[in-house]
């Protein structure tokens, strides 16, 4: 198997606030391969944000990366110079939004931010007008010509997500990165931008990270998942294999939890813990069904317990 | 058949809108518009629709939170939307509202001993000690404590502080309850536990509840009857089985089949992809409003708005064509 596109190695992060140190991210590692829609979900709080984020280079200043590596294509984008990190942003990776209308600027007309984004990237002019007029269109957007005109208020949410769609595949990038980006919408037109998604990246041959707290949407639209708990990924693997045999007791009580036709809806018992002073060993153990002498003691390091299937468990090895 | 409970009969609500330089009435927001609906005790209706439906205003309307412009509500036999205020607020122990935000539904600065004790208060002029057992037993019918008496809502979890709104709702022992979106701010391993404790709390004290949500699957596991809103109409009507295993209405098939479902191997399934999005309320299409965006739309469509009709089995809807459109298999019928 060749390199995989996106490498998240061993990613610690740190928030540094007024109540003290929170843990955010605690040895995240994640992969995307080219091509592929992989799927981050979790709960709120849980860290898929702040990967993001850490991915980009966009963290806020009270954030420390303390340790990790990012490799884009064997590139590892934490070391990279900030000038070096502007040329990857829009060209190689983008990044949109769950509240499309808050990511424009709301009193620059639609077409004026797609230009500035190509200008951004040396592309002008009469080529540059065509190339925003023909991304329009592709992302489904009636009167290509009339709309540039407009500006972000006067389009309904569905369509601002497509204009924010358009203008982060403008450049053709390696990966995009989407967060939440549907979360805000109603199912109907949830339902359209997924499709939209998924048909333009096969097509351009985009991968995609696409963050979700829904496990519905991942379950429509990715080819693998990783299943982020309190700042760790507990699981990852095919979309196939984690929702019809989930391995970490996480994962499994997540699944239990959606209200689905036919079946018993489980709780997961206790609460999300604070990441200020997180549990010891394997975050989830206080609330875990299974939980054993160790995993109070020892964080489980994610191993591969088939091919393409990991698991941060200690019911599944990993010492 | 058991009793009913509520009963609502062409319930409006016209918001106006104004503008202009001498900010007169330019045109009317129908956000409820000619609604009608039964619900026995004991029971659950479901509303569901997507946001602008006009569901939170129908919602708040039927307690007359919000003052109908037309039609009529009729709890327990008492048609309250002829109450004056004194009758009203009598009326109001037996119909409480638990909203969808639990940060800004709970003032910030009371404890959550005299939050829940509040209705109390108002209602009976009890407070202090006397109100304090009652508290703590309605406390402890929601799964919290002692502990939790002396507490801000600041200090607590989104779903311990939802909790503490269902413990208010309580409090006074009501017989129906509004639930407006309840687990729509919190996470899915959250929801469900208060998904739960509603039913408990339903089956333990037979309360009826209205509960409004955008996520069918939540109304899916809440049960009995379901009325689909779509721009200040109820399009279809009826018991949870017969509106998931048969839905009538294209716009129901199209909701039901743009559910995400948390199952890989549902990708499959035949889905309807709508045009478009909801057309605003303050200028809704003629005829029937759903027909811009109704693959099966005729001419009569755009100029009769159709009426809800029975037909057959408890099942309402409102479509000309509802006869001829081919039905579909959705996943919610599946076990």
């Amino acid at each position: 198997m060749s390199s995989p596109l996106l490498e998240v190695r061993d990613l610690i992060v740190h928030f540094y606030t007024r109540e003290g140190v929170v843990k955010a991210l605690d040895g995240v590692m994640l992969s995307v391969g080219r091509g592929e829609i992989v799927s981050l979900v979790g709960e709120t709080g849980s860290g898929k944000t702040v990967t993001a984020l850490s991915i980009m280079r966009l963290l806020d200043h009270n954030a420390r990366i303390v340790r990790g590596e990012v490799l884009f294509e064997g590139r590892n984008l934490l070391q990279l110079s900030e000038e070096e990190m502007r040329r990857i942003r829009g060209r190689e990776i983008s990044m949109i939004f769950q509240e499309p209308k808050s990511a424009l600027n709301p009193v620059l007309t639609v077409g004026f931010q797609l230009r500035e984004a190509l200008e951004a990237h040396g592309e002008e002019g009469e080529a540059a007008l065509e190339k925003v007029l023909s991304m329009l269109r592709r992302v489904g957007l009636p009167d290509p010509e009339r709309l540039v005109n407009r500006y972000p208020h006067e389009l309904s949410g569905g369509m601002a997500q497509r204009v924010m769609i358009a203008m982060a595949l403008l450049m053709r990038p390696k990966l995009l990165i989407a967060d939440e980006p549907t979360s805000a919408l109603d199912v109907t037109v949830q339902a359209q931008i997924l499709e939209l998604i998924q048909s333009l990246v096969r097509e351009m041959n985009t991968s995609v990270l696409f963050i979700t707290h829904d496990l519905g949407v991942a379950a429509e639209i990715s080819d693998r998942i990783a299943v982020m708990y309190a700042g760790v990924v507990v699981e990852q693997g095919n979309v196939y294999d984690v929702f019809e045999e989930p391995l970490h007791p996480y994962t499994r009580g997540l699944l239990a939890a959606i209200p689905r036709p036919g079946r018993e809806l489980m709780a997961i018992e206790g609460e999300v813990p604070s990441l200020l002073n997180p549990p010891s060993g394997c975050r989830f153990h206080p609330r875990c069904p299974a939980v054993m002498e160790v995993c109070k003691r020892v964080k489980p390091r994610l191993v591969e317990v088939e091919p393409g299937r990991l698991v941060a468990c200690h019911l599944y090895g990993g010492e | 058949m058991a009793r009913e409970l509520v009963r609502v009969e062409e319930l409006r609500k016209y918001f106006p809108v104004r503008g202009g330089v001498f900010h007169r009435v330019v045109g009317y927001v129908k956000a409820v518009d000619g609604v009608s609906f039964r619900i026995e005790e004991g029971t659950t209706f479901g509303l569901v629709g997507e946001s602008g439906c006009g569901k939170t205003t129908l919602a708040r309307t039927i307690l007359r939170l919000i003052e109908p412009t037309a039609g009529r509500v009729i709890f327990d036999g008492v048609d309250i939307t002829a109450l004056r205020a004194g009758e009203l607020r009598r009326m109001r122990r037996h119909m409480q509202i638990v909203f969808q935000d639990p940060y800004t539904s709970l003032h910030p600065r009371m404890q959550v001993s005299e939050i829940v004790a509040e209705p109390l208060r108002i209602h009976f002029g009890v407070g202090g000690e006397e109100a304090r057992g009652e508290v703590l037993r309605v406390l402890r019918e929601v799964g919290l404590g002692e502990e939790h008496l002396d507490r801000y809502p600041h200090e607590l979890s989104g779903g311990q502080r939802q909790r503490v709104a269902i413990a208010r709702a309580l409090i006074l022992r009501p017989k129906f309850l509004v639930l407006d979106e309840p687990t729509s701010a919190l996470d899915v391993s959250v929801q469900a536990k208060i998904l739960r404790l509603l039913k408990e709390l339903q089956s333990r004290y037979g309360l009826t509840y209205l509960f409004v949500s955008h996520n069918i699957l939540v109304i899916e596991y809440m049960r009995d009857y379901v009325g689909v809103m779509y721009l200040g109409k109820l399009v279809e009507v009826a018991p949870k089985d017969e509106l998931f295993k048969n839905p009538l209405h294209p716009y129901t098939m199209a909701l039901l089949s743009a559910v995400p479902i948390p199952d890989p191997r549902a990708r499959s399934r035949k889905r309807i992809i709508l045009k478009g999005e909801v057309p605003s309320p303050l200028n809704p299409p003629s005829g029937c409003r759903f027909h811009p965006r109704c693959p099966w739309a005729s001419e009569e469509c755009r100029s009769y708005e159709p009426e809800l009709v029975e037909v057959g089995g408890e099942h309402y809807v409102a479509c000309h064509r509802w006869e001829e459109i081919p039905r579909v298999n959705t996943y919610m019928a599946r076990r």
